[in-house]
């Protein structure tokens, strides 16, 4: 068997993933956004039986989603002549290894994206364009723009329009009232005059943070803030990128410490209380930059408060403290750095992780650059350096 | 665009103090890159964006990372002058922004209503667009009387198109360097007037004169319309102002209703939402100012929507309209030694080019 080492590397569609030689086994697992050819030349076996499901993009590059079963089964008889094991592999609408078939194959994407490997089982995951699906659990960053019928319908690519695509393909996904925490933590269960008081909640053209709870069968995401991270957002800074450029991880909610530019070194004891940015990665391409809160406020506020005040409200006024405390200059100018150095990946189109964010911007504190400067080409393509190796 | 009122005070506050959301200061531009005719590089595999062939001049100006990308181009053809005006070329400009995909308001209408209300809107703005630009820039632009070749007979008459694809605040300021380069880069061809009298070829009958155009081909001797480096360029500035209330308690004890404001430069479309007034100020090469006009603001604070241009509350304190103007000259003068500097790096035929995009940045880097 000679499968490539093509792991993490991208490719095109009809490109050869992997090649095994013998008859017995096959030697790779087909997964999704590949299919698998017989190596002679005969190639009008292209069957593709459509594995990719709902998850991946619906109609964008179109290559092979369509169905072809008709002309499957036209093939199918051509097949048949070479192997008879051929039928049962292909009749199958999942992943089955390939070890009916003899004679040598090939594994092809039929997509463009990066190749998983997970032992045996080779997939390519495609790049979604600038249009975010969702899937449960994730985090969103989206704004506001509509307010009614009990709901809150929340844009997804909730900034200036500069992506590519259409205005028109907006996607907007739905945040029942049913979904949000009310104020003060207290449960019950929604009255008509909540309702009437949605907008006392968020209004439109609010920023929040929510998670998917739901995915519709038409692509309809239904959200939620029941949690006490999710929320209003206030003052910070927003940045959108395209959604392919933020991956999923396992926390979102970030911190970048250390990211003061004169005399880092010596204002070392000060790190933990003024220094740090909190970064919030939306997967709807929405990136949400704040102060990090200082640990001091928390202590403050719970010596205000009785023993046994639920988190929830401590929580609400170590937000309220949030959003009405200025911030403090030097504080701008970190939130600044880290706003260009997001706007810098997203330019040379690299991954948007906490640690691709923290190289440009200490790259950007190590040489010296004006903050503002850090959005010149040249300067982009400088401090994006450490992203490429 | 729609913005929440806390991201609104957070940028109102970094405005005034000096240290915008991208770290600029109020009176800086963003890198803006110049893409015209006359980029030449030695080596010929360089992604220059090619000049349109069938104009007389082009540019393109774009802001690395597909945030605004502007494309102008002049096409020139020889008319009848207009009756009022027998010895003046005429100029005609047409704004197009069915391409891009609903930036660059001028109206910071939220409506996200459907595509008709969409489209009606983009039309207005379109025509908002290319009648402040015809009030602001078009009487400056060129010479009109060198304009003319055959006087009370032919006249130039140069159609410029400005086609902004895609726009991320100051969609003014951008068409205006666009067509500016454009009609720097524009080359007429030299045109002479013949008249011959009493001809007797058997060609016409009867009449007497024959009167002639004559075209010179030559690409070397085309020339420049006259003026075209006097042609001025439009500076937005944004005033931003924080009411009272959104500031915290501690500073308000000069007095009640005191609005703190700024004006600044280049404003991005979140910058754009939060303003209250935006004044577009065209200045011309020698710093005068040629034209002023207020356009609504997107105000932040306020809730109903701005409806059609100006209305939406576009008022600030009439101090700060000599600052205004002031700052917009500063920033004109900034802007014109950028452009004549880049303008002298791309004459020096230098093996560089013109820095058009991050694609062959990178390419230099493997």
């Amino acid at each position: 068997m000679a499968a490539d080492s093509l792991h993490h590397h991208f490719v095109l569609p009809g490109q050869v993933l992997a090649t095994s030689m013998s008859e017995s086994e096959g030697g790779f697992l087909r997964g999704h956004g590949t299919y698998i050819e017989l190596v002679p030349d005969e190639s009008t076996d292209h069957n593709d039986d459509d594995m990719c499901d709902t998850k991946q993009q619906g109609g964008m590059a179109g290559t092979s989603k369509k169905k072809r079963s008709g002309w499957g089964t036209e093939t199918k008889s051509t097949v048949m002549q070479m192997d008879d094991g051929n039928e049962a592999e292909k009749q199958d609408e999942n992943d089955e290894p390939s070890d009916f078939q003899r004679g040598p194959q090939r594994l092809i994407a039929s997509v463009a994206g990066t190749v998983e490997r997970v032992n045996k089982l080779i997939s390519v995951i495609p790049l979604s364009p600038s249009i975010y699906t969702g899937q449960v659990g994730d985090l969103i960053v989206g704004r506001i723009v509509g307010v009614g019928g009990s709901r809150w319908k929340v844009s997804l690519t909730c900034s200036p329009p500069t992506a590519s695509a259409s205005n028109g393909s907006m996607k907007e996904g739905q945040l029942p009232l049913s979904g949000v925490n009310l104020p003060g933590g207290v449960q019950r269960i929604r009255t008509s005059e909540d309702v009437l008081a949605m907008r006392n909640l968020f209004r439109e053209g609010d920023l929040l943070t929510c998670e998917v709870q739901q995915v519709q069968k038409d692509g309809n995401l239904i959200l939620h803030t029941r949690s006490l991270r999710y929320g209003k957002l206030d003052n910070g800074v927003l940045v959108t990128v395209p959604p392919s450029l933020v991956g999923r991880r396992k926390n979102h909610f970030v911190t970048l410490k250390g990211l003061t530019s004169q005399n880092s070194d010596a204002m070392d004891t000060e790190e933990g209380g003024e220094g740090d940015v909190d970064v919030y990665l939306g997967l709807n391409g929405g990136i949400w930059i704040q102060r990090t809160i200082p640990s001091e406020w928390e202590n403050a506020i719970r010596a205000d408060q009785d023993e046994r005040a639920p988190l929830a409200e401590t929580l609400q006024k170590l937000r309220h403290r949030h959003s009405t405390t200025r911030v403090s200059p030097s504080m701008r100018e970190s939130i600044a750095r880290v706003r260009n150095s997001v706007e810098c990946l997203r330019l040379v189109h690299c991954q948007i992780t906490p640690d691709s964010i923290e190289i440009v911007a200490r790259a950007s504190v190590d040489q010296g650059v004006r903050v503002a400067d850090m959005l010149l080409p040249e300067m982009v393509i400088k401090l994006t350096e450490g992203t490429r190796r | 665009m729609a913005i929440s009122a806390s991201e609104a005070h957070y940028i109102i506050e970094s405005c005034l103090t000096d240290l915008r959301i991208d770290g600029r200061s109020k009176c800086e531009h963003r890198p803006y890159t110049i893409t015209n005719r006359s980029t030449h590089t030695k080596t010929s595999q360089a992604a220059n964006a090619p000049a349109f062939i069938l104009s007389n001049g082009s540019s393109r100006i774009h802001l690395p990372g597909s945030t605004t990308d502007v494309v102008c181009s002049v096409k020139a053809d020889l008319v009848h002058p207009s009756p009022s005006k027998p010895n003046q070329g005429i100029l005609e400009l047409n704004v197009d922004l069915s391409l891009c995909g609903g930036g660059g308001t001028l109206e910071a209408s939220a409506g996200g209503g459907g595509a008709q209300k969409r489209r009606r809107q983009q039309r207005e703005e379109e025509s908002q667009i290319t009648s402040l630009l015809q009030r602001l820039i078009l009487p400056h632009a060129v010479n009109h009387e060198s304009l003319v070749v055959w006087p009370g007979k032919y006249v130039w008459r140069l159609s410029i198109d400005v086609m902004v694809l895609r726009c991320d605040g100051c969609v003014l300021d951008a068409s205006s360097i666009a067509i500016r380069e454009a009609l720097q880069n524009t080359k007429l061809p030299k045109v002479q007037a013949v008249m011959e009298k009493g001809n007797d070829d058997a060609n016409n009958g009867g009449s007497a004169s024959k009167n002639d155009l004559l075209v010179d081909g030559d690409h070397h001797k085309a020339v420049s319309p006259c003026g075209a480096e006097d042609c001025p360029l439009v500076i937005t500035v944004s005033v931003l102002s924080s009411p009272p209330s959104a500031t915290d308690a501690v500073t308000s004890t000069t007095g009640s209703k005191r609005y703190k404001s700024i004006a600044i430069i280049d404003a991005r479309t979140e910058e754009e939402a939060c303003a209250s007034t935006r004044v577009c100020v065209t200045v011309d090469t020698n710093g005068m100012v040629c034209g002023v006009h207020t356009l609504g603001g997107g105000g932040a604070g306020m809730e109903e929507e701005g409806e059609q241009g100006g209305a939406g509350g576009s008022s600030m304190p009439i101090s700060m309209l000599g600052e205004v103007v002031t700052t917009a000259s500063m920033a004109a003068k900034n802007l014109y030694t950028k452009l004549d500097r880049d303008r002298q790096v791309v004459k020096d035929v230098s093996s560089t080019d013109n820095d058009c995009g991050y694609g062959y940045l990178l390419k230099n880097h493997f």
